[in-house]
């Protein structure tokens, strides 16, 4: 699976709202298509942004990820 | 009315000839209108949506249900694609929210919603995401003519005699199509390699690409005529040509089954030479034209397709996947893999400036320079050995030094796979393309570090001669004959079987039947072509006789012109039963 779905699926896990912010453009995290329009440029640094009522578990999930599984 | 307008000239994407009836599919439908919706319709309109969106939905499940069986995973990944944008919150939430607000009507605001997106994605730089935007313009067709009630039956007809014309067709429209009533198709766009020709050639129904005007020209219901041998489209033929192409075509079928009766036979001279006849493939589609058409096996599966369909570099296990399917097919018979030969300029996630790509950095070059990416490939194919006859084949190698760094990496590769307890085949047979000059200078010094040599004669002649092939005004010296090119290929011969290894040739040299007779002659162990040509070469080597041809070539070597050398060998070349180029010109 590709970074950019992973993401969006394992966002879309919770009920908090995951904002996505590169370069002041904020982007639904559980969206394909604004996923992947960040990801249009690879290697550049993103903010994660989480507001909701699992925004803890969201976040662990997520930056898990990040850190897991870096796949080429 | 003078014959000319008669006839649209296109590019021949798919062979045979297709007579019926035209229809013209035009994808274009009514404008949008923005219409207020009452605030008690407001959740009608609503359910309205989801309903379009939840039938889209099933109508993709239905396509790759059925597309499963026939194509690839890769016009699979679109199907997928497709369903991702139909379940994107920014897509379907958003229309709600906004139908709901602005209490308009859900085709308009759908449609804005899409265009959106669209616009987004075309300012994108990267031509890779820019290219999304195809995708995007399907869906959003889909789920418009759901709301909008346009029937989009796609194509339907009643008898197998209509010949699709459209301006191009997407992998959705060629999927929806009723194989059984299409017998052609013709497009105002696309070239070779566009989806319609690759869906037309796997479902062997004649096709013609790129005339440009097809749509405009031709109207529904005209007769119509395809030579897709030729590229020529006849509009409205009079009786004589339509029974003329009938002939031909009933002809083109008796040919074909006298062909079949050649299909268990080996390709093995009157004085007992024989000789392997591959197949060069593209897409795992084309397996069933390889089985029926009788090849001993693939002598160049040729990856690229592989980099060029869906929008990122395709997966160590689709790869592995894709290339496992193809080697369980044919095993025991052997499967050559060629590694990606793509220019820079094809390359997902670039656009690189170069002057002269034919001499830039493609193929093994541009390989060597991202060797991550490479090895996913080489294990890929790594593991697919493990249960089916697959050798290794690299592209445009021009001399050993190349050649070690790519083994090296191959060497890496396996190492890898095998520290993690994963099967491969331990000793792969690995060998080249040649095809540049330079390694078939020094094929002596290649040939003690490969399994076995394929010549590629396209690339070959043209940096030999220099000149592009696909360039008209110099195309004549772009000549397979040139005396050069044949005392190269000889020596190359002779390298391998000096050294103690086999060698083929894959170009469309060996299936041009007086040049297939001088390689016979000059020793070559395989002949690869498309499947195709095989029955014709397979009948040709059948009639030769390999001492005359081997005597009379290594004179012809000696001569000073491709003319000279022509006209020596035409004689020489063996008559055979079927003429299969006669009857292609009409």
């Amino acid at each position: 699976m590709r970074p950019a779905e992973q993401l969006v699926r394992t966002a879309s896990r919770f009920k908090s709202e995951v904002t996505l912010v590169k370069d002041d453009i904020p982007v639904n995290g559980k969206s394909i298509l604004g996923v992947m329009m960040l990801a249009a440029e690879h290697g550049s640094s993103i903010t994660v942004e989480i507001d909701g009522p699992d925004e803890t578990d969201a976040l662990k999930a997520i930056t898990d990820m990040f850190d897991k599984d870096q796949e080429p | 009315m003078s014959d000319e307008r008669r006839v649209l000239k296109g590019i021949p994407a798919s062979p045979g000839i297709a007579i019926g009836r035209a229809l013209v599919y035009n994808r274009r439908f009514a404008s949008i209108h923005q219409r207020p919706i009452p605030a008690d319709g407001v959740e009608a309109e609503i359910l309205r949506f989801r309903t379009a969106v939840d039938e889209a939905l099933d109508d993709l499940t239905r396509l790759q249900r059925r597309i499963a069986v026939d194509f690839d995973q890769d016009i699979l990944k679109i199907f997928r694609a497709h369903q991702a944008v139909l379940e994107d919150p920014e897509v379907v939430d958003v229309t709600v929210v906004r139908i709901r607000r602005e209490r308009t009507n859900a085709e308009y605001i759908f449609d804005e919603v899409m265009r959106g997106w669209i616009a987004s994605y075309s300012s994108i730089e990267n031509p890779y995401f820019r290219e999304r935007t195809a995708d995007f313009e399907d869906v959003q067709y889909r789920v418009l003519a759901k709301l909008t009630g346009s029937a989009h039956t796609g194509i339907e007809a009643k008898d197998g005699e209509i010949v699709l014309v459209a301006h191009s067709l997407s992998p959705s429209d060629t999927a929806e199509i009723d194989r059984s009533a299409v017998c052609g198709f013709i497009t105002d766009a696309g070239g070779q390699t566009s989806h319609t020709a690759i869906v037309a050639r796997g479902l062997a129904v004649p096709a013609v690409v790129g005339t440009n005007i097809a749509t405009q020209t031709i109207s529904d219901g005209m007769m119509i005529i395809i030579d897709g041998n030729t590229g020529m489209v006849h509009l409205d033929p009079d009786a004589d040509t339509i029974g003329r192409y009938r002939e031909t075509k009933s002809q083109l079928s008796v040919l074909e089954h006298e062909l079949q009766e050649l299909h268990d036979l080996p390709a093995e001279t009157r004085d007992g030479r024989r000789i392997e006849l591959s197949a060069n493939i593209e897409l795992p589609a084309e397996l069933e034209d390889v089985l029926n058409h009788g090849a001993d096996g693939i002598g160049l599966y040729r990856t690229e397709f592989l980099y060029l369909v869906g929008n990122e570099l395709p997966s160590e296990e689709d790869q592995t996947r894709t290339y496992q399917r193809i080697a369980r097919r044919m095993a025991p018979n052997h499967v050559i893999i060629r590694t990606l030969d793509l220019g820079a300029d094809k390359m997902p996630k670039e656009m690189p400036d170069e002057a002269n790509p034919a001499l830039g950095q493609r193929g093994i070059r541009l390989c060597l320079d991202r060797p991550e990416m490479f090895k996913v490939q080489l294990r890929a194919i790594l593991r697919a050995g493990a249960e089916g006859n697959v050798s290794l084949m690299f592209p445009m190698i021009s001399g050993l030094q190349e050649l070690r760094r790519a083994k090296a990496l191959f060497e890496e590769a396996r190492n890898e796979l095998l520290e993690d307890g994963v099967p491969v085949n331990q000793s792969m047979p690995v060998g080249i393309m040649v095809e540049i000059p330079s390694a078939a200078l020094t094929a002596h010094d290649l040939a003690k570090e490969v399994d076995f040599f394929s010549i590629g004669t396209n690339d070959l002649i043209q940096y030999t001669v220099a000149a592009d092939r696909g360039n008209p005004s110099i195309a004549s010296l772009y000549n397979p004959c040139h005396p050069a090119v044949l005392r190269l290929v000889a020596s190359v011969i002779d390298a391998a079987h000096d050294n103690d290894i086999w060698v083929g040739v894959c170009g469309a040299m060996a299936a041009h039947p007086l040049a297939a007779c001088i390689l016979l002659g000059l020793g070559v162990d395989e002949l690869s072509m498309s499947p195709i040509d095989i029955p014709e070469i397979k009948s040709l080597i059948r009639s030769a006789d390999y001492q005359e041809l081997k005597t009379i070539t290594r004179e012809a070597l000696d001569l000073s012109t491709s003319e000279e050398i022509m006209r020596f060998l035409k004689p020489h070349q063996p008559k055979t039963e079927l003429d299969v180029s006669d009857m292609m010109r009409i």
